[in-house]
């Protein structure tokens, strides 16, 4: 059972050092508890911009560093945020419908 | 081991005939879990989406209906799925350090945390079930005379019972659709869990754990959305009593 020292190490086996885990996970803590102070407090439509801004942090860090994008190929990269322009078609191309027939208003 | 997986054609190989490097045959096998969870996304995006609309026709039947969720579970409920995440992490790492035992216990962690969502989860919808709250279940938390200062605060808004039911429908469909996925997720870390014990992961072939990993992740990112967009509508009253 050789040691794994192999030349591709660095980007096929990246073995992340766990003190980065645990400070993800400590700023993961740290954006709940700014979320349930958020909400606590009434600003009308700004709760949900800021609740909203703090799930994409959330999600961005979760990504980043326990999924490894910080460390992966400029493919996996972009089929990860690929998914984000999927989406902002579905949404835009949807909402654009329902605003312009006058059904939801802006 | 690690010698043997570049030589190409040796009996036991980790490279499969159809790649050149072991770099290659991860990037591959990382990109196609990835590429479901595009489609993953889009699915849960349909569902924001309709989410997005509701929200925007009815914010008042939104802010009314969120009011019975208790937020001390949804809480309770994202601090465990966040720590899943880091538990899983730690399993991803402990097998590519191969260490069996490390490995295993942080498998164990996931899943156990996993299986407490869920039984959270379980507590909350009975508890929605009771009070009447459960589209085409049972509906009847506005029929209850009791309940008819709700009914009052809904007609001064120009809602009727019929908006609310709406969000509990999308409600259900959200949360129900992200609980299926974390049944899924503990029996694929279940079954890697089995498997792990024979060694099969812990012997430089340590990507199905990291694979499996993506998906418990991207369930949490998930539920992330989730926890504001569905409890903390209507405002989080610390030293409220109770819900509703």
């Amino acid at each position: 059972m050789a040691s794994h020292t192999d030349t591709h190490e660095e980007h096929a086996h990246h073995v992340v050092p766990l003190k980065i885990y645990f400070a993800n996970f400590a700023a993961l803590m740290v954006l709940l508890v700014i979320t349930l102070g958020a909400a606590a407090v009434d600003l009308g439509q700004w709760n949900l911009l800021i609740a909203m801004a703090i799930a994409i942090a959330k999600a961005g860090l979760i990504m980043t560093f326990f999924m490894h994008l910080k460390w992966s190929s400029p493919l996996i990269r972009l089929f990860a945020l690929i998914t984000l322009l999927f989406l902002g078609i579905m949404f835009l191309f949807t909402l654009t419908d329902y605003v312009a027939r006058g059904w939801i208003k802006l | 081991m690690a010698t043997d997986a570049h030589a190409g054609g040796h009996g036991h190989s980790l490279v499969q005939h159809q790649f050149n490097t072991l770099e290659q045959q991860r990037e591959s096998n990382s990109l196609g879990m990835w590429a479901f969870l595009i489609t993953e996304g889009m699915m849960f995006g349909g569902l924001f989406l309709c989410y997005t609309l509701f929200r925007w026709w009815h914010p008042g039947a939104f802010e009314e209906g969120s009011k019975h969720l208790d937020i001390r579970m949804g809480t309770v409920n994202t601090f465990v799925l966040l720590f899943s995440s880091l538990s899983m992490a730690m399993a991803v790492h402990a097998a590519g350090e191969r260490n069996k035992g490390k490995m295993l216990a942080m498998l164990a962690l996931t899943w156990v945390l996993g299986l407490t969502f869920l039984v959270v989860k379980g507590f909350e919808w009975n508890k929605d079930f009771v009070e009447g709250l459960v589209p085409a279940l049972n509906w009847s938390f506005y029929l209850e005379p009791k309940n008819a200062e709700h009914l009052m605060r809904l007609a001064q808004h120009g809602l009727t019972p019929d908006h609310v039911q709406m969000y509990y429908v999308i409600y259900f469909c959200m949360a129900g659709l992200h609980a299926v996925h974390m049944i899924v997720g503990l029996i694929l870390v279940g079954a890697i869990f089995l498997m792990g014990r024979k060694g099969v992961f812990t012997n430089g072939n340590d990507q199905p754990v990291e694979i499996i990993g993506l998906y418990w992740h991207f369930i949490d990112i998930v539920w992330v959305f989730l926890f504001p967009l569905l409890y903390l509508i209507a405002g989080f009253h610390p030293f409220a009593h109770g819900a509703g």
